[in-house]
């Protein structure tokens, strides 16, 4: 390497050989982008393989997945003015088809067009016994059934009330059991009951994606439009448009706030520095070659890369900017003196303890960190080649104002330097241990990925309430060799169940099996129904005034009824809303339990209440019964977040405490000075989060290894070069820059953001004072000399 | 989503059966108007269900009740007595209540009953004739699914309602005759 601006022929080609190098990488990530390579968004594809359940996803794919392009709506008003009530939902539901966003809009008892139950069931209706009808014929009572049969007759109240086909109302019992007890029709209404009166209730179906900008608008526009138009309307909202609207327009409104003003902030910095575009674009630029360079890689060796590998990597790799910019304040500073050999060791150190803190997940258990850490690594050698290679061979701008800030800057550290001795130091830091490991509480609760509003979030839980329907997020998963072994095993568990539902522990659940009874039960069901005609019917048809004849005609469709089978109930439009709960035939290597050839699967929802009581029997139901399991989805994926985290945490830790053996070996009783800043701040963070009770999370951790990074390189090159003026504006200017880039983040309303941008406001601010805090006192000169 | 639909066709003759008072000229509006102010309507019923299939008839009869606007309380006194009433809160047979039928026939006969033809219209075709004191109405229903049960009703009255006869789609029908208290005749 000769003089600065004019490499040499080696360094000429290396350059060329590595531009070459990124050349390919764009070719090969543009076409495995093309033919197949994918993003993955799972969550738990972050967790080892040995620990995702294939039958596990599926299921609560299914459960969460169907209702993505549904929603439902609540209107209420003050007072109790029905017709008031029905006028205004017809004007909401008016608004709603003018937006030709939506479709299938049902408000109106009429809407619920379902078919013949009588083709579904007309046959099968001797098979099928409600609970309380089975005990109603077990305890013999035929003095009630038999009233209830003689006034159905001459008031046909129902569907079917035929003397012949069905005396005694068993298809009305039947249907009646499944309807949902909550919702009720009053006044051209379907409404539901809540604590204030009734509300109507709206549900539709949406004409596109739930995330498309354009349907969001319209649609938000057609309710605004409606509130706005009935200022005393309560307007309750269910379904993941409204969420995904909300989620939208926040990072729309974050984006246009800190993102704009983030690079606004960085760019009008760099540019009064340095006075000079093309010096701004170097600077920027290892981060494009870095990222280049890392999702190449990720995508050959992972076949695929989880995004959030790409947003956690990419914010990680923030700390390359620390190489270009202590490079090229070198190279302003010192101009035509500048040499890259001086700078080297630092630049490799910095890189060293940053790939060091990074790569050491690589060796966790986790996949998910495992390609995090890889991402952030690769990128940190492609950004730290393309400082090395490209920007000496760029010239650099150079100011007189540039200099003032230098002078400035320094004059500014000498005031601080030398204020913390290394006996302040360590106890400062026994008290922060101390603090911390008292005080530190933590939170994996999956909430925090949440961007929704607790408002929304409380709306979309009482809704839910009032249908007595959940999303599932709580149920029971079962296996069995065949359908009939399935049904039984649920038949089973089902007296369980509603047990805990009577004692209140649990607020209901959604069983296929009470829409389809085993091909036992149905047969046990045809014999009782069978004892019934033959002591009660002659009675009954002595009292209606029918000829005794009948009977005959009566008994013959109990001979030999079909039996109701799941894929028949499933494929009517009654069985519809259960389609939800099952998931038919499944690969064998899924189920845990050694289930046969071709096994099945399928789902008990629970919903509402739900205690320890009850979480404490489900876990015993599942402990107990082969093939049946137990799933809490928000709790499954709390504990990848927290298993995540706590993993960061020990790995890290131990490559600290390698990292500083390494550093002692070139720095020796200076290694407390270049420690300090990175450990000081991370430990200030956590004690100023355990002294206000800030739980901490996976989130907060994230941002605390870029200020681990960031504070790395500024205590190495502050040791390297502790009498360069450059060094310590190229560190000011490294922090200011991330600082700007997250520190903004700490005023975002999204959970996520905010830990993050919290996290590194506090840090970075504590990197850069420390660092200057631990400068050795005396040695401060004001003239410039280069190293 | 929403479970069965299944239509209660008895149940909302039960509507037509009590009080429909005669308009005094025999426009949807005006007889709109005239149920509207009903008060309480009771008296006496008798039914004859015909089965077309079994070529025979079920007959009963009771009494009925319109109370205040809130409830239908419909008696039957032989060949049983039971108990069918409709209120706000649904319906209720032999003192249980059963579970409201998303179709909202219960709900439609109290409205009826109120004099709000507006949701009937909305079901039914509703077609009037004769003179306020002697009047028929024939109501045809609109929706494909009550249609596959019920071909039609047909309503008659002078000052009160008389008559409800409801035909269904399989040749079934009933037919009811309503004497309505004298007290009540206002």
């Amino acid at each position: 390497m000769s003089a600065s601006g004019r490499p040499g022929e080696r360094s000429r080609w290396l350059a060329r050989l590595w531009g070459l190098m990124l050349l390919g990488c764009v070719i090969a990530s543009t076409l495995m982008l093309l033919h197949g390579a994918r993003f993955d968004n799972r969550v738990t594809a972050l967790l080892p393989e040995d620990r995702q359940r294939p039958l596990v996803e599926q299921a609560s794919a299914q459960l969460g997945d169907q209702f993505e392009d549904r929603f439902a709506l609540l209107l209420q008003l003050p007072g109790g003015d029905t017709d008031r009530l029905e006028q205004t939902t017809r004007s909401l539901a008016r608004q709603l088809e003018q937006s030709g966003m939506v479709t299938a809009l049902h408000w109106q008892p009429d809407d619920f067009r379902q078919g013949d139950p009588l083709e579904t069931l007309g046959a099968q209706r001797y098979r099928l016994l409600t609970p309380e009808l089975r005990q109603q014929l077990d305890q013999g009572d035929s003095a009630a059934l038999l009233r209830h049969a003689l006034s159905g007759l001459v008031i046909p109240a129902g569907l079917d009330r035929d003397p012949v086909r069905d005396p005694f109302g068993l298809l009305d019992a039947w249907l009646a059991a499944q309807l949902p007890s909550r919702i009720h029709t009053d006044h051209g209404l379907i409404t539901v009951a809540t604590e204030d009166g009734r509300a109507a209730m709206i549900t539709g179906q949406l004409t596109g994606s739930p995330y498309a900008p354009e349907l969001q608008q319209q649609l938000i526009a057609a309710m605004q439009g409606f509130e706005q138009a009935h200022p005393d309307a309560t307007l309750l909202r269910s379904g993941l448009v409204f969420h995904a609207a909300a989620g939208a327009r926040q990072a729309k409104h974050e984006i246009s706030t800190f993102g704009v003003g983030a690079l606004i902030g960085l760019v009008v910095m760099l540019l009064l520095v340095f006075r000079s575009p093309l010096t701004l674009l170097t600077l920027l630029l290892p981060l494009v070659t870095g990222t280049v360079l890392a999702l190449t890689l990720t995508l050959v060796f992972f076949g695929g890369i989880h995004l959030l590998t790409l947003a956690f990597g990419t914010s990680l790799m923030g700390v390359a900017i620390d190489y270009a910019l202590h490079l090229q304040c070198a190279r302003v500073s010192l101009r035509e003196r500048f040499r890259l050999r001086p700078l080297l060791p630092g630049l490799l150190l910095s890189l060293l303890s940053s790939a060091l803190a990074y790569g050491v997940q690589a060796f966790t258990p986790m996949p998910g960190l495992r390609q995090m850490a890889f991402f952030a690594t690769c990128g940190l050698i492609g950004a730290w080649l393309t400082v090395v290679l490209w920007l000496p061979q760029v010239p650099v701008g150079r100011s007189p104002f540039t200099e003032r800030i230098i002078a400035s800057l320094w004059q500014l550290l000498g005031r601080l330097r030398g204020r913390l001795s290394w006996r302040l130091a360590l106890l400062l830091a026994v008290v922060a241990l101390t603090i911390c490991a008292g005080l530190t509480r933590t939170n994996d609760s999956l909430r925090l990925l949440d961007t929704s509003s607790p408002a929304m979030l409380d709306q979309e839980r009482r809704i839910q309430q009032l249908f007595g329907r959940d999303t599932g997020t709580l149920y029971l998963l079962i296996t069995a060799a065949d359908r009939q072994q399935w049904l039984e095993q649920v038949e089973a568990l089902t007296p369980t169940l509603e047990t805990l539902v009577d004692n209140d522990h649990l607020g209901g659940f959604d069983s296929l099996a009470s829409a389809v009874p085993s091909h036992a039960r149905q047969q046990q069901n045809l014999e009782r129904v069978r004892r019934l005609y033959r002591t009660t019917l002659p009675k009954l048809y002595d009292r209606a005034g029918l000829p005794e004849q009948l009977e005959q005609r009566a008994m013959q469709p109990l001979a030999a009824p079909p039996r109701l089978e799941i894929d028949d109930w499933l494929g009517s439009p009654l069985g519809e809303g259960d389609r939800r709960l099952w998931l038919g035939n499944v690969d064998p290597k899924d189920t845990r339990a050694a289930t046969g050839p071709s096994p099945v699967a399928g789902m008990v929802v629970l919903s509402g209440r739900f205690d320890a009581t009850a979480r404490a029997r489900m876990q015993q139901l599942a402990a107990d019964h082969e093939g049946v399991s137990f799933v809490d989805r928000v709790g499954r994926l709390s504990a990848v977040l927290g298993e995540l985290r706590q993993q960061i945490a020990v790995w890290v830790a131990m490559a600290l405490v390698a990292l500083v053996g390494i550093l002692t070996l070139r720095y020796r009783g200076r290694t407390w000075r270049v420690v300090t800043p990175a450990a000081g701040a991370i430990l200030l963070v956590l004690s100023a989060y355990a002294l206000t009770g800030v739980p901490l999370n996976l989130f907060h951790q994230l941002a605390l290894l870029l200020v681990l990074g960031i504070g790395l390189d500024a205590g190495i090159f502050s040791a390297e070069h502790p009498d360069d003026r450059h060094v310590w504006l190229a560190i000011t200017l490294s922090t200011a820059s991330s600082l700007l880039t997250f520190g903004l983040l700490a005023f975002s309303a999204t959970p996520v953001l905010h830990y993050i941008g919290l996290t590194a406001l506090i840090g970075l601010s504590a990197v850069w004072l420390l660092t200057a805090l631990v400068q050795p006192a005396g040695r401060h000169r004001p003239s410039r000399k280069p190293s | 989503m929403m479970p069965s639909l299944f239509y209660r066709p008895a149940a909302l003759l039960l509507l037509f059966m009590l009080g429909l008072t005669p308009a005094r000229a025999m426009t949807l509006t005006t007889l709109d108007q005239q149920l509207s102010r009903q008060g309480d309507v009771s008296g006496t019923f008798e039914q004859h269900r015909y089965l077309a299939d079994l070529e025979t008839t079920i007959d009963g009869h009771g009494r009925y009740a319109f109370e205040q606007g809130e409830r239908v309380r419909w008696h039957l006194l032989a060949p049983v007595e039971q108990d069918l009433v409709l209120g706000r809160q649904g319906v209720e047979q032999g003192g249980e209540m059963f579970r409201d039928d998303p179709a909202g026939i219960a709900r439609l006969i109290l409205q009826v009953m109120q004099g709000d033809l507006a949701t009937l219209r909305s079901r039914f075709k509703v077609k009037l004739s004769g003179a306020p004191t002697d009047w028929q109405a024939h109501l045809t229903p609109r929706g494909e699914a009550l249609g596959r049960y019920l071909d039609r009703i047909e309503l008659a009255g002078d000052r009160h309602m008389r008559h409800v006869r409801m035909l269904m789609h399989n040749g079934d029908r009933l037919d009811i005759q309503l004497q309505p208290n004298s007290t009540d005749a206002r």
